[in-house]
């Protein structure tokens, strides 16, 4: 694709690089909390309240999101095309709307699920070179 | 409605209006029995859980319609203020000499022409802005735009050439500074927006009509009646209102002239309208400073303005460039 003169200026400028501007999660790593979320969702569709219940058992407990912590996750993975509403349902007079993943939030949650196990392999390799616990 | 289901409602005021029943949902599932209020923990996160939506969906947005609509506003306002700058070269005396008359008058007193940001009398910096105000009501835009860039950039040389490094001097700079700023600001809306014909479109006659009345205002406030070409501090009633304060009757009409600017502009219904508020707020922040300065201690004027000047235009230009980024954004996902 051609890139206009203007363009390839304009992509210079470091504005252009702020994250606050480029927000997309294209070339940054998940944090902890989208990652256990996008697992979460991977085993099929769930509700906000289902979400947190699956986030704290995938992860033994360890993570515990709080409503602000999940919509705020929820709001820019379906903003950036890695969920989306699934279906609405009206469970005792409130609504529950259930979000899935989508094929990019798949490829992405793979391609981070390889980037920690090779990660997790290199530090345990290294711990057990230095006689360490692994 | 249990208090909790009450008091998490109000906080949920906080979120956009599509998430608010769904976490309600999520919100009392999770709650302990019996409990009557949202725990501190719980409150911090929904306070940062809505800042970042309500942030992340407002830097989304400001590439598109509503935000271009709130910069149409502030090009008109902003250009409308540099014809304030021309009006005042035209003018016989230096907007100032009132204010000097002022201080010789009552050493210990101070007008508001004395904290007035003061464009300097150098033609040159001003003359460009009604072509550039002709050129956007005639929807030239891109050659509104450049003639707008061209003259608040040739602004920095030309204070080089008329003052020299008296142009940096205390007392100088900050109108300087607040000038430039303007013109700068006034360019940037007019590369991102639609023009003044369209502004003006979106204000509809009555409000177009009240936002002329309150530039006219706020000129007249500031350089004179225009019949009887007198300043008004010329026909000042000097009443001290502090010991060191002295009545100024420029300052009422000026607020009430920047009161009118921000009414006629604001429509806090509208989407546009109220980010049209945010940005008229931050352009008029080192005036509606200047003017809120004058009953305070002499020394703090210049640091004070300076400091709001150097973070209000920051402020708005970073909000600009934002949406020139998101344009450009959109632009490349859009041809790939």
């Amino acid at each position: 694709m051609m890139v206009q003169p203007g363009e390839r200026f304009v992509r210079r400028l470091s504005i252009y690089r702020w994250s606050v501007y480029n927000d997309d999660m294209k070339n940054r790593s998940l944090q902890e909390p989208t990652f256990l979320i996008l697992t979460a969702l991977a085993a099929g569709p769930q509700h906000g309240y289902g979400i947190i219940g699956d986030v704290e058992r995938i992860s033994d407990g360890q993570v515990r999101l709080r409503a602000g912590t999940l919509y705020a996750a929820l709001d820019r993975l379906t903003s950036d095309g890695l969920a989306e509403v699934d279906r609405e349902d009206v469970v005792e007079g409130r609504l529950r709307r259930y979000y899935r993943l989508t094929e990019t939030g798949a490829a992405r949650l793979a391609a981070e699920a390889e980037r920690l196990r090779r990660n997790a392999e290199t530090a345990t390799a290294r711990l057990r070179l230095a006689g360490g616990p692994a | 409605m249990s208090p909790l289901e009450h008091r998490l409602r109000r906080w949920l005021r906080l979120y956009p209006i599509d998430q608010r029943e769904e976490m309600l949902g999520v919100l009392l599932a999770t709650a302990g029995p019996g409990q009557g209020r949202p725990s501190p923990r719980d409150v911090a996160d929904l306070l940062t859980g809505a800042a970042r939506i309500r942030l992340r969906r407002e830097f989304r947005s400001l590439g598109g319609p509503v935000w271009r609509d709130a910069f149409a506003l502030l090009a008109l306002v902003t250009t409308a203020l540099t014809a304030i700058a021309l009006v005042a070269y035209f003018r016989s005396e230096p907007m100032l000499a009132s204010g000097n008359l002022l201080a010789f008058d009552i050493p210990s007193g101070r007008s508001y022409a004395d904290l007035f940001p003061e464009p300097a009398q150098v033609w040159p910096m001003w003359a460009p802005w009604p072509v550039v105000g002709v050129l956007s009501l005639l929807r030239l835009r891109r050659a509104a735009a450049g003639l707008a860039w061209a003259a608040a950039l040739s602004q920095l040389p030309w204070l080089a050439v008329a003052q020299g490094r008296y142009a940096l001097q205390t007392g100088d700079v900050e109108g300087n500074l607040m000038w430039f700023g303007l013109a700068v600001l006034a360019a940037s809306a007019l590369s991102l927006s639609d023009g003044l014909r369209h502004a003006i479109a979106l204000l509809g006659r009555w409000r177009g009509t009240a936002l002329l009345t309150g530039v006219t205002a706020f000129a007249c406030a500031l350089l004179g009646l225009p019949a009887s070409g007198t300043p008004l501090a010329e026909v000042r009633s000097i009443i001290p209102v502090q010991s060191a304060v002295v009545y100024d009757p420029r300052w009422l009409p000026a607020v009430g002239a920047l009161a009118l600017i921000l009414a006629s502009c604001a429509h806090p219904r509208s989407a546009s309208g109220r980010r049209s508020i945010v940005a008229i707020l931050l352009a008029l922040s080192p005036l509606l400073g200047s003017l809120a300065m004058w009953f305070t201690t002499f020394t703090m004027i210049g640091p004070a303005s300076i400091a709001l000047l150097m973070t209000a235009f920051p402020v708005l230009l970073a909000i600009m460039a934002g949406a020139f980024a998101a344009r450009l954004r959109a632009r490349h996902r859009s041809a790939s």
